[in-house]
C-alpha cells in the first residue's frame, strides 16, 4: 500500500488546486508513512475546502445523538463549521461509512435557512447540483464513495459565516454473546492513500464542544455500559434495568478516533425470537425484522483441528500489527496439543511464516510467537495471494479454519470478487475475517466468509481489539449448528434476507429482514444439525395487520436488499447491470444513498423548479412522528414472540462468561505510571518522616 | 499512640527474613507466571470457574507486561516500606487482601468475569503503610508528622476511590488498549484490608513475630 503512496499523491492531486503549503503537508505525510515513522491517525467528519483558501475551515462543535432501540440505532450528527476566509467556498464533508448504514436525512443550515435532502438517481443528482451551483444557489450533494465513506459537497460555505450540517442514519444493532456494540466511525482507516492526503489534520479539531448522547432502551436487562477510552468524560445514568442514558462530552477534541459504546446484557437470558413489524394500514406488504438469539448448548471442540492464520502485514498495518500479534498469540495459547497451525503473511506477496503445519505444542508456539514479533509492515495488499497460499497443503481428514486479519483494500494481484468466491468455494474450509479500521473492504470479506460458511467482524481501532478477536475465538473453538435452515409458514413472506444462514456459531445472533403479505399466526422453524443429530426448533409468531411504531424498518429492509444485490453481483450470480438497476430503484423508493443514488440538498423552491418529488420529506415526517411516540413510552417494548414456558431453544443464550479476556468481562487492578509515581512519592515521604521521627526519638 | 509492636527491638530498618522471602517469592512467581505462555489464564480468578485457589493466584497473573510492570514496581516499593515499618502484619495483610478482593469482585462486580493483577495487593500495602504511619511512635508529641502524612495519604486515596466509584471514571488509571476493565473497588477493598490489619490492636494473631535479618 505504502509503495504507491508517492505516486498517488504527486500525480493524483484531487480536484483542488493545491498550493505549496498543502503539497508540503502531503509530502510530509507521505514521507512519514513511507518511513514508517508516523503512526498516522486521520480524522473524518471534516469539511475540506476545494481550492486553496488561506485558512482551513474550523469545526465549531460536533454533536452526536444515538438512540438504540428495537434492534436498530438512529444516529443524528450535527456539526457546525466556520469559514474564516474572506470568500465563499465549495467544500467536501467526508465521513466513514458505518457498515449497513442507511443515510436517510441531510439538512444544511445556512444562516437562518434550513434546506433538506431528497434522494434521486446519481447522475441526475449530480447534474442538478452543478446547475444549482452555477446559478449561485445553495446546494449540497451526498454521494456514497463505495464501501468506504459518504462524501457531501456543500456550496457555498459562506465567508465569515457558520454552516451547520445535520445527518441522520440508521443501522441494525449487533449483539454477540450478549454484548451489544455501536461504533461511531470517525477515524479514516489509513488504508487509502488518496484519502490520507485528503484529511487535513489541522481542521479535524473541534474548537468548541464534542458531545455524544446515547439513549439505550432494551427490553432485556443491561448489566453494564461502557465507552472505552472516554471513561473520564462519560456520565452514565441508569433509569431502569434496560434503560440507560450515556453522555460523553469533551472540549478541544480531535475527530481522529472512533467512539465505541458497549453494552452487556444480563447473564442467563433465555434464547429467544423477537419480531419487529411495520405495516402502514392494510395496503401493501408489511416489513419485518426478526432477531433470533439461539440458546444452544454448543460444546467446545475437543478433537484436533487445523488453523491457518492469514495476516496482513502491508504498510497500512503499521499501528495495528502489535495488537494483532498479541491477539494471535492469545489464540495460539488456547489451542490444544492435537491442533495444528500455520501462519501465512501477505503484503505485496504472500509467504508461509511457519514453513508448513506446526503442532500446537508449547515449544512450537513460543518459536512462532518470536517470528510473529519480528514481523514488519510494508508493501501493498495482495489478499488473493495470501488466501491461495493458505489453502495449500490442506489435510482432507482434518477440519480447517482460516483466521484472516486485514485492514486493507485489496489493491494488488487478483482483485475480482468473483475470483475470490471461486477460490473459497473450491476448498472445504471456513474463513473467519477480522477487519481492522473503517476502510477495510467488508463487501469483499463478506463474499469470502459467507461462501465458506464462516463469518466476518469489523474491529475499530477504538475497540478492545484483543477482546474482539478472543470473542470470535470462542466461536471458532466451539461446535456450531450446521446446515441451518429457517422457514416461516402460515403467512406469506417475501424478499427476505438471511433465511439460510448455513452455520450458526456460538453467541451469534441472526438478524433477518423481510416483507410479508396478509397477517395472522405463523410458525418459525429452525432445522439444523448439531453433533451429527438433526434438530428442529419451532415457535409461533404473529404478523399484525397494522403496526406503525417502527417505520424506519422499511429503510433498513431496503438497505439489506441492496446488500444482497451487491453480494449477488460480487459472486457473479447476477449481472452488474441488473444489480445496479435494482439498487437504484430501491434507493429512490426508500430514499437511501447508494452507489446508484445520491442525496440532493436544495431549497424547497429549487426542488419544485427541478421537478424532484419530495419522497424523503414524507418519509422523514412519518419517522419523526413514530420516534416521538417511542420516546414518550416509559418502558422499552418487548417484541419477543416465544415465551418462557415454550422457548424457541432450550438453553439460555450464551453470555460473556468464561473469561476470554473481553473488556466487559476481564477485570483487574491497574496502576498507571502516574499513580505509581504518586505512591512512590508517598513512600519516600513516609521513609523520610519515619526516619526523621527516629532521629527525633534518638 | 505507642504500641506493643513498636516497643519490640529491631523493627525499623531490619525487615524480617521471612517477610523478605515472601515479598521476593511473590515478585519472582509473578514474573515467572507472565513468562510462561498460557499460565496467566490458568491462574486468573474466573467467575463460574470453580477453582477457589484462583482467589489467591489471580493476583499473580496479569493481562500484559505493561500491566505487570507498574504493579510490580509498586509492590516492591511498598513491600520495602511495610516490612520496615510493620513487618509482623505484612503477610497477614497480603493474605487477607488476597482473599477479600476476589470475594468482593465475585459478589459486587457481576460484570467482571475474570480478575488478574497485583495492584489490589499494592493498595493493601498502601493501607498497611498508612496504618503504620498512624501508629508510628512520635517523639513525645500526641500528633506527629507521620500521623499527618497518614491522614493525608488515607484521605487522598479514599477521595480518589470515591470519585472513581461515583463517576465511573478513573483518575490516573486507564486500561487503554489493554483487554480488561480497571476494577476500582478492588483497590478500595485492598486498601481497607491493609489499613484494618495495620490498625488491629492485638499482635497475638499475626503469623510471625519477626526475626530480623540484621
Amino acid at each position: 500500500m505504502k509503495a504507491q503512496t508517492h505516486t498517488l499523491i504527486t500525480t493524483g492531486h484531487r480536484k483542488s488546486d493545491a498550493v505549496s503549503t498543502r503539497s508540503l503537508q502531503r509530502y510530509a505525510i507521505t514521507l512519514g508513512l513511507v518511513l514508517g515513522l508516523v503512526a498516522s491517525v486521520n480524522g473524518a467528519g471534516t469539511l475540506t475546502p476545494k481550492g486553496s483558501p488561506d485558512q482551513p475551515i474550523q469545526i465549531r462543535d460536533h454533536h452526536l445523538e444515538v438512540t438504540l432501540n428495537n434492534g436498530f440505532a438512529r444516529s443524528e450528527v450535527t456539526q457546525t463549521f466556520f469559514n474564516p476566509n474572506d470568500k465563499d467556498l465549495e467544500a467536501v464533508y467526508r465521513f466513514p461509512l458505518p457498515k449497513s448504514a442507511s443515510l436517510s436525512e441531510v439538512t444544511m443550515t445556512l444562516g437562518e435557512r434550513d434546506i433538506h435532502g431528497e434522494v434521486v438517481e446519481k447522475e441526475k443528482a449530480k447534474t442538478i447540483y452543478e446547475n444549482e451551483k452555477y446559478a449561485g444557489n445553495d446546494a449540497g450533494l451526498a454521494t456514497k464513495n463505495g464501501y468506504q465513506s459518504f462524501d457531501f459537497q456543500v456550496h457555498p460555505v459562506r465567508a465569515k459565516s457558520e454552516t451547520r450540517l445535520r445527518i441522520v442514519y440508521y443501522q441494525p444493532l449487533e449483539i454477540d454473546t450478549g454484548i451489544g456494540r455501536f461504533v461511531y466511525p470517525l477515524e479514516e482507516g489509513g488504508t487509502d492513500d488518496v484519502a490520507t492526503s485528503f484529511w487535513n489534520p489541522v481542521n479535524s479539531k473541534v474548537e468548541g464542544t464534542f458531545s455524544a448522547a446515547f439513549e439505550l432502551k432494551s427490553a432485556w436487562p443491561v448489566a453494564n455500559v461502557r465507552v472505552p477510552g472516554f471513561e473520564k468524560e462519560t456520565v452514565t445514568d441508569k433509569l431502569t434495568d434496560g434503560h440507560y442514558k450515556v453522555r460523553v462530552e469533551k472540549k478541544d477534541h480531535s475527530l481522529t478516533g472512533d467512539l465505541v459504546l458497549y453494552y452487556r446484557l444480563a447473564d442467563d437470558l433465555p434464547g429467544r425470537v423477537e419480531l419487529i413489524p411495520f405495516r402502514k394500514g392494510e395496503s401493501g406488504p408489511g416489513t419485518f425484522m426478526m432477531v433470533v438469539t439461539p440458546g444452544l448448548d454448543l460444546k467446545p471442540l475437543t478433537g484436533g483441528a487445523d488453523y491457518v492464520f492469514v495476516l496482513d502485514t502491508s504498510g497500512s498495518m503499521q499501528t495495528k500489527l502489535r495488537v494483532l500479534t498479541d491477539g494471535v498469540s492469545r489464540v495460539l495459547g488456547k489451542m490444544q496439543p492435537r491442533d495444528r497451525y500455520r501462519i501465512v503473511t501477505f503484503s505485496t506477496t504472500a509467504s508461509d511464516l511457519t514453513q508448513g503445519w506446526k503442532v500446537a505444542e508449547e515449544a512450537n508456539v513460543q518459536e512462532t510467537l518470536k517470528q510473529i514479533a519480528a514481523l514488519h509492515p510494508g508493501g501493498s495488499t495482495n489478499l488473493y495471494d495470501g488466501l491461495t497460499l493458505a489453502m495449500k497443503d490442506l489435510d482432507a481428514d482434518r477440519a480447517t479454519s482460516v483466521i484472516l486479519v486485514t485492514d486493507g483494500v485489496t489493491n494488488t494481484g487478483v482483485v475480482d470478487p468473483v475470483a475470490f468466491h471461486k477460490l473459497t468455494k473450491s476448498h472445504d474450509i471456513r474463513i473467519f475475517g477480522f477487519l481492522l479500521g473503517n476502510s477495510a473492504n467488508w463487501p469483499l470479506m463478506r463474499t469470502v466468509c459467507d461462501a465458506s460458511g464462516g463469518f466476518y467482524a469489523g474491529v475499530s481501532n477504538a475497540d478492545d481489539i484483543l477482546g474482539q478477536i478472543l470473542q470470535a475465538k470462542s466461536k471458532v473453538l466451539h461446535e456450531c449448528l450446521h446446515d441451518a435452515e429457517l422457514s416461516i409458514t402460515g403467512v406469506k413472506t417475501l424478499n427476505t434476507t438471511g433465511l439460510l444462514p448455513g452455520k450458526i456459531y456460538r453467541g451469534q445472533q441472526l438478524v433477518m429482514f423481510g416483507q410479508y403479505e396478509g397477517s395472522g399466526e405463523a410458525e418459525l422453524v429452525l432445522k439444523a444439525r448439531m453433533t451429527g443429530e438433526d434438530k428442529v426448533y419451532r415457535t409461533k409468531l404473529s404478523f399484525p395487520e397494522s403496526d406503525e411504531a417502527n417505520p424506519e424498518l422499511e429503510r433498513l429492509w431496503a438497505m439489506d436488499q441492496i446488500e444482497q444485490f451487491e453480494l449477488r453481483a460480487n459472486t457473479g450470480v447476477l449481472p452488474a447491470g441488473e444489480s445496479d438497476s435494482a439498487i437504484a430503484d430501491l434507493g429512490v423508493k426508500y430514499q437511501l444513498v447508494t452507489d446508484q443514488t445520491s442525496m440532493l440538498v436544495l431549497g424547497d423552491d429549487a426542488f419544485a423548479r427541478q421537478g424532484v418529488e419530495r419522497r424523503n420529506q414524507q418519509r422523514v415526517a412519518m419517522e419523526r412522528s413514530a420516534q416521538a411516540t417511542r420516546a414518550a413510552a416509559p418502558q422499552p417494548v418487548s417484541y419477543r414472540v416465544d415465551n418462557a414456558q415454550q422457548p424457541f431453544t432450550p438453553s439460555p443464550a450464551p453470555s460473556h462468561s468464561g473469561g476470554s479476556g473481553f473488556s466487559l468481562g476481564g477485570g483487574g487492578g491497574a496502576l498507571s505510571p502516574i499513580s505509581t509515581m504518586a505512591i512512590a512519592l508517598f513512600a519516600v515521604l513516609a521513609l523520610g518522616v519515619t526516619g526523621l521521627s527516629k532521629k527525633g526519638k534518638a | 499512640m505507642q504500641t506493643q509492636e513498636h516497643q519490640r527491638p529491631n523493627h525499623e530498618g531490619c525487615p524480617p527474613l521471612a517477610g523478605i522471602l515472601l515479598a521476593v517469592s511473590v515478585a519472582l512467581v509473578t514474573l515467572g507466571v507472565q513468562c510462561i505462555h498460557g499460565v496467566p489464564e490458568v491462574l486468573q480468578w474466573q467467575r463460574h470457574g470453580g477453582m477457589e485457589w484462583a482467589w489467591l493466584t489471580s493476583h499473580l497473573s496479569h493481562w500484559s507486561w505493561n500491566h505487570l510492570a507498574w504493579d510490580l514496581f509498586a509492590f516492591g516499593l511498598l513491600s520495602l516500606l511495610c516490612l520496615r515499618l510493620m513487618p509482623s502484619r505484612y503477610a497477614a495483610c497480603l493474605l487477607v487482601a488476597a482473599v477479600f478482593i476476589p470475594l468482593e469482585v465475585q459478589i459486587n462486580q457481576q460484570h467482571i468475569e475474570s480478575y488478574r493483577g497485583l495492584s489490589g495487593l499494592d493498595t493493601a500495602l498502601m493501607g498497611l503503610l498508612v496504618a503504620a504511619l498512624w501508629r508510628h511512635p512520635t517523639a513525645g508529641h500526641s500528633c506527629g508528622v507521620s500521623q499527618v502524612l497518614a491522614v493525608l495519604g488515607g484521605i487522598s486515596f479514599v477521595a480518589k476511590t470515591m470519585y472513581e466509584l461515583t463517576t465511573g471514571g478513573t483518575v490516573f488509571v486507564s486500561a487503554g488498549n489493554e483487554p480488561f476493565v480497571p476494577v476500582i473497588s478492588a483497590h478500595f477493598v485492598g486498601f481497607m484490608c491493609g489499613f484494618l490489619v495495620g490498625l488491629f490492636k492485638s499482635d497475638s494473631l499475626w503469623i510471625w513475630n519477626e526475626s530480623a535479618v540484621c
